[in-house]
C-alpha cells in the first residue's frame, strides 16, 4: 500500500486511496490482523548504555494491543506499578510491581508557590552516597497519558541522601537537604520538606480479586445516538399488505425479525411471553416479521397464532429486506447481513431508538420501554435511556428515504 | 459556577461550540470493495513481493525446527529435527559468556560478539552440541519468532529472524534473545523450503528470580459491575455494536491521567473512552481499590476522548481537568467535589484533538496547554485525509498552543510564540522537557507518517530545530518518554514508533521496492518501519541515535513506551506497550 503513495500532497493516486479503503475494510470486516499479537516489552537498563530484553521472563509480555501506560506507586510500597490502557480486552490493566529487590528509594512531591502549583517542569536532582540522579515533573508524555506527578528515585544499595536539589520552573534553585530514604516527601517551594505517609494498601498485593472473565453474551443493545424516523418504511402485515410504520404510531412498538428455524429467536420469544403482562400494561405492541421463505410462512403464521401475536405479524418482503439492510448500514456504518433475531424498538412516533441483536433479555427491553414511557411519548434525545454518561452535543441523523 | 450540563445546553446555540464531533476512522457507509480486490491486495504474490511469499512459507518449518531444537515438544523421534550434516551452522554460543549485569531481580549474560560466519561444515554439530549443552538444565516453554528480512539469492534465500526463547532454569524465569539468519533452499512445488544454514548474530541470556509484575486488575478495578461489560470487551467488538454516530473508533486511541483530585493524598485515575462509552473516574480508596465517580464529578462524557490531564490550572491547590475531546480542548475546574466552570477551547483548525501536555511555557506562573491534532480538518474531506506523501506527510491537523491568561481565559497563541512552524503533521502527542539545560521547557511533538518536531524555547519564543539537533529521522511516532537513563545529567529520549516486520522485509529489497524513486525515498521508508528510537543527549542539546547499540530497537509496534526504574537500582528501565490490531485472523498483514 505504502508503495503507492504519491510524492506530492496534492496528487491523488487512486491505487493509494483504494489501498487505504481496502485496508480499513480488511481490518474491520474481514477479521484481518495488522502487527497484532505483539508481545509487550520490558527492557532492563544494564548500566553501560545497553538494555537487556526481559519481556518474557518478567511476565510483562502480554500480547495485548497496548497503547498508553501510567507509571506510579499505586499502593505506596516504594515500587513503580503500571496502569496500562489497551485496545484489546482487558482495556485496562493494573500491573503490580513484585520486585523482590531490597533496594531503597525516595519519592518527592513538589508544590510550587512562585512557580505553577503542580510544579510541572521542575527538575529534581537527588544525590545519594555521592551519586546523582535527575528527573523532571511532567504532565503528559508516553502515549496520551499523565503519570504520577510524584518523582520516584530508586537508590539501589545507597542508604544516605546527601541532597535533594530542586530547580523550579524559571530557574530558582533550592536544596531540601538530606531527606530520609524509603519515604515520600512533600517539598513546597520556599519551605522545609515534609514527610508524607499514605495508608498501607496490602490488599493491592494480596486482597481477594475478581477473575477477569470476558463477557461472552452475544446479544447486543445498540442505543441510537439520535432517533431514526421510520414513518415511511413499508412493514406489510399478513392482514394489511400496505401497512407502513406510520400506521403503528400512537404506541411504542417492538419490531422483531425472526424465522421459524432460528433457535435464539425462540429463546427470545419464551422470555418475552413470560413477561407479557408487564409489557402489555406499558402499552407495547409486538410486531413479528418473519424472514422465512414462502413455503414456511404457514408455519410462521401458526407460531404467531399460538403466541397470540398473529394480528400485527407479517413477512419480510424483498423490498423490506433491502430497507432493513439500509437501516443497519446507517446505524453500524458498514453493510452487514441481517442476523436473527434483530429487533427495533420504536417510540410512539415511529422513530427507532434502540436496535437489539441476538436473544436480548426482555428485562433489557422493558427498561428501555419504561424510559420511553417516562420521557416520551416522542423521544427527542436518547440520552434519557442511558444509565450513565452524557453527550455534550446532540447529533442529527439524516432521514432515510424508503 | 456553571455545571457543564447547563453550560453545554446553551453551548448548543453558540456557533463556537456547535461543531461536529468527529466520527474519526468510522467511515460513513462506504462503497463496498469487492472481495476479489481485497484478496488481490492481501496476496503478496500479486503485488510482486516474493519476500512476503517466502516469509509465509518459512514460518512453519522454522517453528517446527525451533520447537524440536528447544524440545518444547516431547523429544522422542522428532521427524522435524533435520540431520545436522546437511546444515551449515556458525557458532551459536558466544565465547566468554559472563554475567554482565547483576541486579537484585535480574541477571544478564552476554559474551563476545558473534561473527555469524560459517567455519567449516565439520564443526556444525560441535556448535550445536555446545549450544544445547549450555542449555541442558533449561526447560523451554515457548519460542517466538519475528522475521525481519527475507533476502533471495541465486539458489535460495535467507530469513533474518529474532528468536525469543522463554522458559525456566532451576524453576526461575529464563529468556534467550537471539538473532539468527536462516538460510533456505527455494521450496519445490508444494513443499516446504529446506533449511540449509543458521548464522547466529546475537545472543543474550537473562535469568530472573521471579516474574516482576503481577496482574491485579481484578482487585483494583474489576469489582465494578461495568468493568466486565465495558473493559473486558475489546474496541473491535464495541466498534461493531455501536451507533456510527457515537464516533467509536476501533483503533483504541484513548488516554488516561493520574492525579489526586480530592486531596486525600491518594492518586486517582481518569480513563478516557471511545465515543458512546462514558469516561470513567476512579477514586483511589485507602485500601487500594477504587470507587467510580465520573457522573458525580460531572465528567462522564460520552464523546470520543483522547488525551487527558489532571493538573492545577488555576493555582488554587487542587487538580483541574483538561480533555482532548472531539475537536476541542475542554478545561474543567475543580470545585471541591466535582469539575465545573468548563471552558471549551476551539482552535482555528476544526480537527481531532489527540494528546495534551501542560507546562508553564511562558514562565508566568501558570500552566499552559499544548494540543496535538492528528487528522486534517473535516473541511478538507476524506480523500485529502490520507497522509501524502506517506513518509513525510504535512497534510495533517494543525496543533494548538493555549496560553493560560487566567480563570477560564485561554488564548490560542500558537502563531504568536512561533509554534506554527511545520505545524500540520499527523501529530499524536507531545511532551515538554528542558533538553538543552537552559532552564526553560522545550517541546517535542511525536508525529505519524514523517519526522517529529522539536521546538526550542528561547524566552517564550519557539524555533523548530529537529533537524539541527539530530532528530530528523523519519518514522511513524506515537509517543515519547524522557529520562536521564545514562545518568550524565541531561535528558535523553525514547520515541515509540511503528515497527513493521513486513515493512522491514519489503523495504530491504531496494531494487524492487519503490523502483526508480531513488535511494533517499527508500531509505525513508526503511527507517519508517525500523521501530523505536533511543536518542542520547550529548550534553550540548544535540542528540545521537543510539538505538542499535543500546539494544532497544525491537520494541515492536509501540505506542507509549515509558522509562521507569522497576527494580529500584537507580537505572531507568523501559516498558513498552505495543501492538496495532489483533483480530480473529492469526495471519498478519
Amino acid at each position: 500500500m505504502t508503495s503507492q503513495s504519491p510524492e506530492e500532497q496534492e496528487s491523488v493516486n487512486p491505487d493509494y486511496e483504494n489501498a487505504w479503503q481496502a485496508l480499513t475494510h480488511m481490518l474491520l470486516k474481514q477479521g484481518a490482523s495488522f502487527s497484532g499479537r505483539e508481545r509487550n516489552c520490558l527492557f532492563q537498563n544494564t548500566g553501560t548504555g545497553r538494555f537487556a530484553n526481559v519481556s518474557a521472563a518478567s511476565g510483562m509480555d502480554y500480547s495485548d494491543d497496548a497503547r498508553g501506560a501510567i507509571v506510579c506507586d499505586w499502593d505506596g510500597d516504594g515500587r513503580q506499578d503500571l496502569i496500562v490502557k489497551n485496545r484489546s480486552a482487558p482495556r485496562l490493566r493494573f500491573l503490580h510491581n513484585r520486585s523482590a529487590s531490597p533496594a531503597s528509594w525516595i519519592q518527592v512531591e513538589l508544590i510550587g508557590t512562585q512557580s505553577n502549583r503542580s510544579a510541572i517542569g521542575a527538575r529534581v536532582t537527588v544525590k545519594a552516597n555521592g551519586q546523582e540522579q535527575t528527573k523532571t515533573v511532567r504532565a503528559g508524555d508516553g502515549y496520551l497519558t499523565q503519570s504520577s506527578l510524584r518523582l520516584h528515585f530508586g537508590l539501589g544499595k545507597r542508604d544516605r541522601i546527601d541532597s535533594v536539589k530542586v530547580r523550579w520552573p524559571g530557574g530558582a534553585e533550592e536544596d531540601f537537604g538530606p531527606l530520609s530514604i524509603n519515604q515520600l516527601h512533600r517539598c513546597t517551594e520556599g519551605r522545609t520538606a515534609q514527610a508524607i505517609s499514605t495508608p498501607a494498601q496490602a490488599k493491592v498485593a494480596h486482597g481477594k480479586h475478581k477473575k477477569l472473565l470476558a463477557d461472552k453474551t452475544s446479544a447486543r443493545r445498540i442505543l441510537l445516538r439520535s432517533p431514526m424516523p421510520l414513518d415511511s418504511l413499508q412493514l406489510p402485515s399478513f392482514e394489511k399488505p400496505q401497512r407502513k410504520v406510520a400506521d403503528l404510531k400512537g404506541q411504542p412498538t417492538l419490531v422483531l425479525l425472526w424465522a421459524t428455524w432460528c433457535a435464539s429467536c425462540h429463546e427470545l420469544f419464551a422470555d418475552l411471553l413470560d413477561q407479557r403482562e408487564i409489557w402489555e400494561s406499558l402499552g407495547l405492541r409486538v410486531v413479528l416479521m418473519t424472514t422465512d421463505e414462502a413455503a414456511k410462512i404457514p408455519q410462521a403464521k401458526k407460531e404467531g397464532q399460538s403466541m397470540g401475536l398473529l394480528q400485527d405479524a407479517g413477512a419480510v418482503s424483498e423490498t423490506l429486506q433491502k430497507h432493513l439492510s439500509g437501516i443497519l448500514q446507517e446505524v453500524l456504518g458498514y453493510d452487514t447481513p441481517l442476523a436473527l433475531p434483530t429487533s427495533l424498538l420504536l417510540d410512539a412516533s415511529g422513530q427507532c431508538v434502540v436496535l437489539y441483536q441476538g436473544a436480548i433479555s426482555t428485562q433489557t427491553i422493558l427498561k428501555d420501554l419504561q424510559g420511553i414511557q417516562k420521557h416520551g411519548p416522542i423521544l427527542k434525545n436518547t440520552q434519557v435511556l442511558r444509565k450513565d454518561g452524557f453527550w455534550t452535543t446532540q447529533k442529527a441523523r439524516k432521514a432515510l428515504s424508503f | 459556577m456553571t455545571p457543564l450540563r447547563a453550560l453545554l445546553s446553551s453551548c448548543l446555540i453558540l456557533s463556537a461550540c456547535s461543531g461536529d464531533f468527529s466520527t474519526e476512522d468510522r467511515p460513513s457507509p462506504a462503497p463496498s470493495i469487492s472481495v476479489v480486490e481485497n484478496l488481490r491486495m492481501k496476496d503478496p504474490a500479486a503485488d510482486g513481493w516474493n519476500s512476503e511469499v517466502l516469509h509465509d512459507q518459512s514460518k512453519k518449518p522454522m517453528h517446527l525446527f525451533l520447537d524440536a531444537l528447544f524440545q518444547t515438544t516431547p523429544l522422542g523421534e522428532d521427524p522435524h529435527l533435520p540431520s545436522w550434516q546437511n546444515i551449515r551452522v556458525s557458532p551459536l554460543l558466544p565465547t566468554g559468556i559472563t554475567e554482565i549485569f547483576t541486579g537484585e531481580d535480574t541477571r544478564v549474560f552476554r559474551g563476545a560478539p558473534l561473527s555469524g560466519i560459517f567455519v567449516n561444515e565439520k564443526e556444525t554439530s560441535q556448535f550445536v552440541d555446545q549450544f544445547l549443552e549450555h542449555l541442558a538444565d533449561a526447560q523451554v516453554e515457548r519460542v517466538d519468532i519475528k522475521i525481519v528480512g527475507v533476502i533471495p539469492s541465486e539458489h535460495g534465500y535467507t530469513t533474518d529472524t529474532h528468536v525469543h526463547v522463554l522458559g525456566t532454569r532451576s524453576k526461575k524465569p529464563f529468556q534467550l534473545t537471539l538473532r539468527w539468519v536462516f538460510g533456505w533452499d527455494f521450496p519445490q512445488q508444494d513443499q516446504s523450503p529446506v533449511l540449509r544454514s543458521i548464522s547466529a548474530i546475537n545472543y543474550e541470556e537473562v535469568l530472573l528470580n521471579a516474574p516482576l509484575f503481577a496482574e491485579r486488575t481484578g482487585f483494583v478495578f474489576a469489582r465494578h459491575p461495568f468493568f466486565r461489560t465495558e473493559f473486558l470487551r475489546g474496541a473491535h467488538e464495541y466498534h461493531q455494536h455501536q451507533d456510527r454516530l457515537d464516533g467509536f473508533s476501533f483503533m483504541g486511541l484513548q488516554g488516561a491521567a493520574l492525579g489526586d483530585i480530592n486531596g486525600d493524598g491518594l492518586e486517582d485515575l481518569y480513563v478516557a473512552q471511545g465515543g458512546g462509552l462514558p469516561n470513567r473516574l476512579f477514586l483511589h480508596l485507602p485500601n487500594g481499590s477504587t470507587q467510580e465517580v465520573a457522573q458525580a464529578w460531572g465528567v462522564d462524557f460520552l464523546e470520543n476522548t483522547h488525551g487527558v490531564l489532571l493538573v492545577d490550572l488555576d493555582n488554587d491547590g487542587d487538580k483541574d481537568i483538561a480533555l482532548g475531546m472531539g475537536h476541542y480542548v475542554f478545561v474543567g475546574y475543580n470545585l471541591g467535589n466535582r469539575f465545573g466552570d468548563f471552558a471549551v477551547l476551539a482552535g482555528k483548525d476544526i480537527s481531532n484533538v489527540h494528546g495534551l501536555s501542560a507546562a508553564d511555557a511562558d514562565l508566568d506562573g501558570d500552566l499552559d496547554l499544548y494540543a496535538a491534532h492528528y487528522s486534517p480538518s473535516a473541511a478538507q474531506g476524506t480523500l485529502s485525509a490520507r497522509p501524502k506523501p506517506y513518509h513525510d506527510a504535512k497534510n495533517g491537523g494543525v496543533n494548538s498552543y493555549w496560553r493560560n491568561d487566567g480563570y477560564q481565559k485561554w488564548v490560542d497563541a500558537t502563531v504568536e510564540v512561533g509554534l506554527d512552524a511545520d505545524n500540520s503533521r499527523f501529530s499524536f502527542s507531545s511532551a515538554w522537557e528542558d533538553f538543552d539545560n537552559d532552564g526553560d521547557l522545550d517541546l517535542f511533538v511525536a508525529n505519524d507518517y514523517g519526522r517529529n518536531n522539536v521546538y526550542q524555547n528561547d524566552q517564550g519564543h519557539f524555533e523548530e530545530i529537529a533537524e539541527d539537533i539530530g532528530m530528523e529521522g523519519s518514522a511513524a511516532s506515537m509517543g515519547m518518554s524522557f529520562s536521564d537513563y545514562d545518568l550524565d545529567g541531561d535528558m535523553d529520549l525514547y520515541v515509540s514508533n511503528m515497527f513493521s516486520s513486513a515493512g522491514q522485509r519489503i523495504t530491504a529489497l531496494g531494487d524492487q521496492f519503490m523502483k526508480g524513486k531513488g535511494d533517499d525515498v527508500v531509505k525513508h521508508y526503511r527507517r519508517h518501519a525500523r521501530g523505536n528510537t533511543l536518542y542520547e543527549n550529548k550534553g550540548d542539546g544535540t542528540f545521537t541515535d543510539v538505538t542499535e547499540e543500546s539494544g532497544t530497537a525491537l520494541g515492536r509496534w509501540a505506542w507509549g513506551a515509558m522509562f521507569t526504574d522497576f527494580d529500584n537500582d537507580g537505572l531507568e528501565d523501559i516498558y513498552i506497550p505495543n501492538g496495532f490490531i489483533t483480530n480473529t485472523d492469526t495471519h498478519d498483514l
